[in-house]
């Protein structure tokens, strides 16, 4: 076989594929919404005031004031208050409100709650809006006694839970 | 990338002529000559097409982190911090050469306390994802990650972009 001249062999050599790996960059982006993380401070303690050691019920309206259900169990108080708190979050998102638990010292018990969340009176489960990124919530609920297993002393715990999330 | 090789110019008749096995073809070599040239330079532009953003809809500023799927669906929460929303895997498109293979690569960085990481397709698996663009010069593929969110540096805000960079070799 006779050898390829000079001329051929580059003619070859350039016509033959030539492997060349090649590497680009393609910046992309994804897309998420961050929200204020939701928080609740209280601003009045809910207190109803002085019960007696009676078998019986009083109610704690949304307007600082006690309703006696019978058996004269109100005993009035200076400090009747119905629970005020402010929950923060991202303006002007709603927020389902819930409530979650409640539990009384030993004899007395909380039950009934209503919720004004800026549309009047209401009961859980309700809404409200974050405007301005602020919600307030005023809460009133009924307190009923058993004198069998109540305990007199000042400042017996009442507590309850409210859940609230972003809907 | 497309190449030209002056072909034509480089062929003598005459040198030619003068190599036994060439001589036969000789009239037909030019023209041999320029049809190979056209078909071995001409290269399709190979690039990505996005489809569907990735996106992850809401989340509370909150540390936490959130597994995307690659079928519009949030696979975990541990921390709770996701909030619903319109949620979309990606979706891209590679064109490029028919017929060729293509390696991907990805990289994302963090930014303002959102980052990205554990990226999944349903084209293979990372780090080396290597994609067959088929007879028609192209793939699409799903894209599903997870979304760190730090939030002593994150910000309350709507649309805040999660960057990433996908590497493609191609020859």
């Amino acid at each position: 076989m006779r050898r390829l001249s000079r001329p051929i062999l580059l003619l070859l050599a350039l016509l033959l594929p030539i492997g060349t790996a090649q590497a680009v960059d393609f910046p992309l982006t994804g897309v998420v919404d961050v929200y204020s993380d939701l928080t609740i401070t209280e601003v009045t303690q809910m207190d109803f005031g002085i019960v007696l050691d009676r078998d019986g019920a009083v109610t704690l309206t949304l307007a600082d004031a006690i309703v006696d259900g019978g058996n004269g169990v109100a005993a009035g108080g200076a400090t009747i208050a119905s629970g005020d708190y402010q929950i923060s979050g991202e303006t002007g998102l709603v927020v389902d409100l819930s409530l979650v638990s409640a539990t009384g010292a030993t004899g007395l018990a909380l039950n009934n709650f209503t919720v004004d969340a800026g549309a009047g009176s209401a009961t859980f489960p309700t809404s409200g809006t974050l405007a301005s990124g602020n919600l307030n919530l005023v809460v009133g609920a009924d307190l009923t006694v058993t004198a069998a297993q109540a305990a007199s002393g000042q400042n017996q715990a009442l507590s309850f839970t409210i859940g609230v999330t972003y809907q | 990338m497309q190449s030209n090789i002056p072909v034509i110019g480089l062929l003598q008749p005459s040198s030619v002529a003068r190599s036994g096995f060439l001589a036969r073809i000789c009239p037909v070599l030019p023209v041999l000559l320029l049809l190979i040239a056209s078909d071995c330079c001409g290269q399709g532009e190979t690039g990505i097409i996005e489809l569907a953003t990735l996106d992850f809809g809401a989340v509370r500023d909150h540390d936490g982190q959130v597994t995307m799927g690659l079928n519009d669906n949030i696979l975990a929460d541990p921390a709770g911090i996701h909030l619903g929303g319109y949620v979309s895997s990606g979706r891209l498109r590679i064109v490029g050469e028919p017929h060729s293979t293509v390696w991907l690569r990805i990289f994302a960085y963090d930014k303002g306390g959102l980052t990205l990481s554990r990226f999944e397709t349903d084209a293979g698996t990372w780090p080396n994802l290597f994609i067959d663009l088929g007879p028609i010069g192209e793939a699409n593929f799903k894209l599903g990650a997870d979304l760190r969110v730090k939030s002593h540096r994150t910000q309350p805000g709507e649309d805040q972009p999660l960057y990433y960079v996908i590497h493609l070799i191609h020859e």
